[in-house]
């Protein structure tokens, strides 16, 4: 059969030429790792912060204890002046800096509501978010803690003291990743970026270089003419790997970094399917510009390097202009994406991502029609050779 | 000396006469910029589409809505009457969360019960839920410290002194560098350090490959190696400085990220930076048997390098192992340094560390690279 006789002659290929295992093979799988080991923590623990402790009360004392139970960060550095926080800031060595002021505990007691200052870099936000997070809240509720003792004293009951302190408590819950695992979600969406690249970028090389080589009419050739035959029988072998490699991801990410998997597993997997095949099918789109293949390269690297930022999930699409939006529109991460997630940690009734399909399916749709095109360059000689 | 020059103006030639060097030196680099912002033009995440389920329905209950509608952080966009309703409208993507009232949420504040609010969030998003999150409890706070302090007074202590009850201390918060929280301005740095790295090395992976393909001799002596690679290692540099020039110091003014103006210790940083990434090039060119190997192969590194730093993601938290191999890649190495000077504005004593680093790795690649291209020399003749 015409098909098996293409997929036999793409193995040949890709055993003369090593780059096209490398691209689909080494590379997407030791940066997708390299990923997890970044992010293997999970969410970050004892970042250092300083303080400075003017005060030297029972209360600045306790104070400081209670910063270093905090989980987020760790008091690395008690300083001794206002210059040396900032010091440390500048170089740093430290994200937060808290200074508590003389007096501190005896304001507090005449009600004069002394200043406590906390200075961060929040020019990393996710870090200074974090350590302010958690700070804040462990403030609030020694202040609750404070002023129930109060009451209580006062011979109010305790129950009762701590529900006037703080009369709206909130109950959180969070239906979708629970544990503010940044691994979790991070390496997700690494994973659909780098295999993005890869798949459509082998793609091109798979085609283009029949058409380096000079080698379009052979290949259709061995095809019987048929360009479908042509397209499917080459990307077997890259898909198989591929297949291969969402394995072992799918292996690391749920088994050994212990991630929930809550939804349905089999539209998680339909989902990858459309993946690779979007993405494949958009290297069409690329080696239909004119059958340069260099040229073409080049053009859909641009297209996908910025895969990332566009997909909408670092930073959420609603919040993106309108050019943003087209854009991340136009790449199959930005729907894999969401399956992923929604079926992940969402546990989301599948009715509501199969929208994300027809997505998916109309990118496809688009490559295989440009199939029309790659044909006709195909049987053009004048395409061979070209720099 | 005339030579140096010789071969740079030579290099200039090879440059203008490479169109894929063009497309991705100078489009790339232009394009990469400034589209790369697209996506965070806006900076923060505002005004979050919210739900609520509201099943007291009282003056209390009315005003909690209204004081969290004004916040920026959330807008409410649907009241719906029930659980399954909200759930739906959430499934639907129309809000990102939504809280519960409970029936008796007046009563019970007022009569001192301690009332829960349910708060159902989609943390899938973490900037989402942030928004969300400080929203809603900035509001729960207010109001119940107003409730609480209208009962003091009530008993007759002064407002004054109740407010001071409430809230013994103030807890001043002083965001430095980048004040507003621009997600812009903490992911800007960083990547453009990354998209200047990449295109360096991928388009002088290009032309080795090219040479490396077609068998092309780097130069005609091998003792020649070390001059002519300085030389043409100035050219690239001195275009990137180009480049850096305005990112550095004509950027910043028209789009909004913070930079100090450090200028000596920044442009010491970077310069080292960029001849240690073009010798770093020639060492992995190595590898780059074809012309668009560089590209396939580079590409996707791009989104590492990012988090490499530990910029965006902290380094206390990535393993010991990574964060020492990080500081062999030029641009991982020098974007600490250079954040530091550019952003926090940290004097030249400051980053010693990142300084003496980045000679050393200019000493490594310019060593490896001659190797290499020797190397490279023995297998052309084979």
């Amino acid at each position: 059969m015409a098909y098996f006789e293409v997929v036999k002659r793409e193995i040949e290929r890709i055993f003369a030429r090593p780059l096209g295992w490398v691209v689909s093979l080494v590379i997407p799988l030791s940066m997708c790792l390299l990923m997890c080991f970044i992010f293997g923590k999970g969410s970050p623990v004892d970042l250092p912060i300083a303080v400075y402790n003017a005060d030297h009360s029972e209360l600045s004392r306790l104070f400081v204890r209670n910063l270093n139970t905090l989980q987020s960060c760790k008091v690395k550095y008690q300083v001794t002046s206002f210059k040396e926080g900032q010091d440390l800031l500048t170089e740093g060595k430290i994200y937060g800096f808290i200074a508590i002021p003389k007096d501190f505990q005896r304001d507090i007691y005449r009600l004069k509501q002394p200043e406590l200052m906390y200075y961060y870099n929040n020019q990393r936000i996710l870090i200074g978010g974090i350590i302010t997070k958690d700070v804040s809240s462990m403030l609030q509720s020694m202040v609750v803690g404070l002023d129930a003792k109060i009451r209580n004293k006062k011979g109010m009951p305790m129950e009762a003291a701590i529900a006037q302190a703080n009369p709206i408590a909130i109950v959180d819950h969070v239906n979708s990743n629970p544990y503010f695992n940044y691994l979790y979600f991070l390496a997700l969406i690494a994973f659909g970026h780098i295999l993005q690249i890869n798949m459509v970028m082998i793609s091109v090389y798979a085609i283009g270089t029949e058409f380096k080589y000079g080698t379009t009419k052979e290949w259709l050739q061995i095809a019987d003419n048929s360009m479908w035959t042509a397209i499917w029988g080459k990307w077997t072998p890259y898909m198989a790997i591929f297949a291969v490699v969402f394995a072992i991801l799918a292996v690391v990410y749920f088994g050994l970094y212990g991630v929930p998997f809550g939804g349905n597993a089999m539209l998680a997997v339909l989902a990858t399917i459309a993946f690779m095949i979007s993405c494949f099918a958009i290297g069409i789109i690329f080696m239909s510009i004119n059958g340069n293949f260099r040229y073409c390269l080049s053009n859909s690297a641009f297209y996908v390097a910025m895969g990332f930022a566009f997909a909408g999930i670092t930073f959420p699409t609603m919040s993106m202009p309108l050019f943003a939006k087209i854009y991340g529109a136009l790449l199959p991460l930005s729907y894999w994406i969401q399956v992923m997630l929604d079926q992940t940690f969402r546990n989301f009734p599948i009715v509501y991502d199969l929208k994300h399909f027809v997505g998916m399916i109309v990118l496809a749709v688009l490559g295989f029609a440009a199939l029309i095109r790659l044909k006709k360059l195909a049987l053009d000689e004048k395409r061979w050779y070209q720099s | 000396m005339k030579k140096f020059w010789d071969i740079i103006k030579e290099e200039f030639k090879t440059f203008l006469n490479d169109q894929g060097m063009l497309l991705v030196m100078v489009i790339g680099v232009v394009v990469y910029s400034l589209f790369y912002a697209v996506p965070y033009a806006n900076e923060v995440v505002k005004e979050v589409p919210f739900g609520i389920v509201d099943f007291d329905k009282t003056t209390v209950s009315r005003e909690f809505i209204r004081n969290l509608d004004s916040t920026d952080y959330v807008k409410i966009v649907e009241k719906v009457p029930s659980l399954d309703e909200a759930q739906k409208k959430f499934y639907e993507g129309k809000i990102s969360g939504f809280a519960i009232i409970p029936k008796d949420f007046q009563k019970d504040i007022y009569r001192g019960k301690q009332v829960d609010l349910s708060l159902y969030v989609d943390s899938a998003y973490m900037i989402i839920y942030k928004a969300i999150y400080t929203g809603v409890m900035q509001t729960a706070l207010e109001t119940g410290a107003r409730i609480e302090i209208g009962r003091l007074v009530k008993m007759g202590i002064p407002k004054q002194t109740a407010i001071a009850l409430k809230q013994p201390f103030q807890f001043v918060q002083v965001p430095l560098y980048n004040p507003a929280g621009g997600y812009e301005t903490y992911v800007y740095p960083v990547i453009l350090i990354v998209i200047l790295h990449q295109t360096l090395i991928v388009a002088l992976g290009m032309l080795q490959g090219t040479r490396n393909e077609k068998k092309i001799r780097f130069c005609k002596n091998d003792k020649d190696i070390p001059f002519v690679l300085l030389a043409r290692a100035t050219f690239y540099v001195l275009l990137y400085i180009l480049y850096g020039a305005f990112i550095f110091l004509i950027c910043p003014a028209l789009c909004r990220y913070p930079m100090c103006y450090n200028v000596l210790p920044l442009f010491v940083l970077y310069g080292l930076m960029l001849y240690s990434a073009v010798f770093f090039a020639q060492v992995i060119s190595y590898g780059f048997r074809t012309r668009e190997s560089s590209l396939m192969i580079l590409v996707v590194t791009s989104l590492v390098f990012i988090f490499l730093p530990g910029l965006i993601w902290p380094k206390e938290a990535i393993p010991a192992a990574v964060n020492a191999g990080a500081l062999f890649i030029p641009a991982t190495a020098a974007i600490d340094g250079i954040t530091k000077v550019n952003v926090q504005g940290a004097t030249f004593f400051q980053v010693g560390f990142d300084f003496i680093w980045l000679l050393l790795l200019n000493v490594i690649y310019f060593v490896a690279a001659i190797f290499v291209t020797k190397k490279l020399h023995k297998e052309y003749e084979r």
